[in-house]
């Protein structure tokens, strides 16, 4: 197996192990709730209610995941790209997990997985010209899907923002500016903080047309203003960063007839 | 320089490999889709409803779930409760990032719905001057525990 596809698949699953390590409570935690409170509604059959596939799906490929990085093989990386898949699928529409975001990115990794495992690994003049660009179309395509949405008056106003984080965020940094700024301040910081995520994801499409080191750097420094931006954003953040790492040691493999 | 893509579409046209086309076009069609939501105003309201929860089969609804919906649209979350007489379960306003039928599930906000009785749940999305509001009801259910939800 080349060089660069293994250091591509140790960032990759890293990061992703990563996200699934420091969820772990949570997802007791709703596994818990689960239990405790079961919800009957419209639209989830019973087994995607379940509080055990919650688990399973959640917390099950941590096992593989860490087992993976640990000197990968063909089979070992295949397992992982099939496990990140399916708890992607599933927890996605899960009664519990549906709403959150992570999934869909988890999902995507899971496919890039599967595209180094498969291949990567049988084809490797193929790896130099569509590994990156894989990773950096997925990346676009998530910025795609996040700054559609917000091509509002009320996220150019910065009133959404203005009450999701600046009024009702409890993290450390939004609970300090609260207590340290006035109203009219917040307001001013809400409009400048929206304005410029929108204007950021959007420009963030274009990152499949850049070069793949280049892209592999913005990617880089826009998933930590992400992370930045609110400590729980690291289930979006850590995957991206792991997308621009494999980016750019793909980038690096010889380049093949 | 040559774009990344022309490099690609190169490369695949002297090695063809199904999986990298699968995903690259899979990632096209959902894209296609993400971009109507500003230019047709019927993609808009099914994407909204699909926030809700709303006249969707949950076939196609989980479908769709693969698109990143990110911090999307201008979600209202209004809930009151029936015990509103305690002061944890007064009426609230709020907005709320993504997937509001989410709201109905969230640890937090189970707790509460137990807590406090009967709630009435009311999510209100606006996008590009088109507004869609869906109601629920949640209620302790009548033998056992937890709760049900219907829509209102």
């Amino acid at each position: 197996m080349p060089d660069e596809v293994r250091r591509a698949f140790v960032w990759m699953v890293g990061s992703l192990a990563s996200v699934r390590l420091l969820l772990a409570s949570e997802y007791w935690s709703r596994t818990l709730y689960q239990i405790a409170i079961p919800v009957e509604d419209p639209l989830f059959p019973q087994v995607l209610r379940d509080p055990l596939v919650l688990l399973l799906a959640a917390l099950g490929p941590l096992s593989v995941e860490l087992i993976g990085m640990w000197r990968p093989t063909v089979s070992k990386m295949r397992m992982a790209a099939a496990v990140e898949i399916v708890s992607g699928a599933v927890l996605l529409i899960h009664q519990a997990s549906f709403y959150k975001a992570t999934w869909v990115v988890i999902f995507w990794c899971g496919w890039f997985l599967a595209w180094l495992a498969w291949t990567a690994v049988r084809k490797p003049d193929l790896i130099r010209p569509c590994g990156p660009l894989l990773a950096q179309a997925i990346v676009a395509y998530f910025f795609l899907g996040g700054a559609v949405g917000k091509w509002t008056a009320g996220y150019w106003s910065g009133e959404v923002f203005q009450d999701i984080l600046f009024r009702q965020h409890p993290g450390m940094v939004y609970q300090y500016l609260r207590t340290t700024f006035s109203e009219s301040t917040l307001w001013q910081m809400a409009v400048i903080y929206s304005r410029t995520i929108v204007l950021v994801e959007t420009a963030m499409v274009g990152i499949v047309f850049v070069p793949a080191r280049v892209a592999s750097v913005l990617i880089g420094l826009v998933s930590l203003g992400l992370w930045g931006s609110s400590s729980t954003l690291y289930e979006i953040a850590f995957p991206l960063i792991g997308l621009a790492a494999a980016a750019w040691f793909l980038s690096d493999s010889p380049r093949i007839g | 320089m040559d774009l990344p893509v022309l490099i690609a579409a190169r490369a695949l046209r002297h090695s063809r490999d199904g999986l990298t086309l699968a995903l690259l076009i899979s990632l096209g069609v959902y894209s296609v889709l993400i971009s109507m939501l500003p230019a047709s105003t019927k993609a808009s309201e099914l994407a909204i409803r699909r926030f809700h929860a709303s006249g969707w089969a949950f076939a196609s609804w989980a479908m769709l779930q693969p698109l990143p919906w990110m911090y999307n649209f201008e979600n209202r979350l209004s809930v009151e409760y029936e015990r509103n007489s305690v002061p944890a379960c007064q009426p609230r306003s709020e907005f709320v990032n993504h997937q509001p039928y989410g709201r109905l599930f969230a640890t937090h906000d189970r707790y509460w719905y137990r807590e406090c009785g009967r709630a009435r749940v009311r999510f209100s999305t606006t996008y590009r001057g088109l507004a869609i509001e869906t109601g629920y009801l949640v209620e302790p259910r009548r033998a056992g525990t937890g709760l049900v939800v219907r829509r209102d």
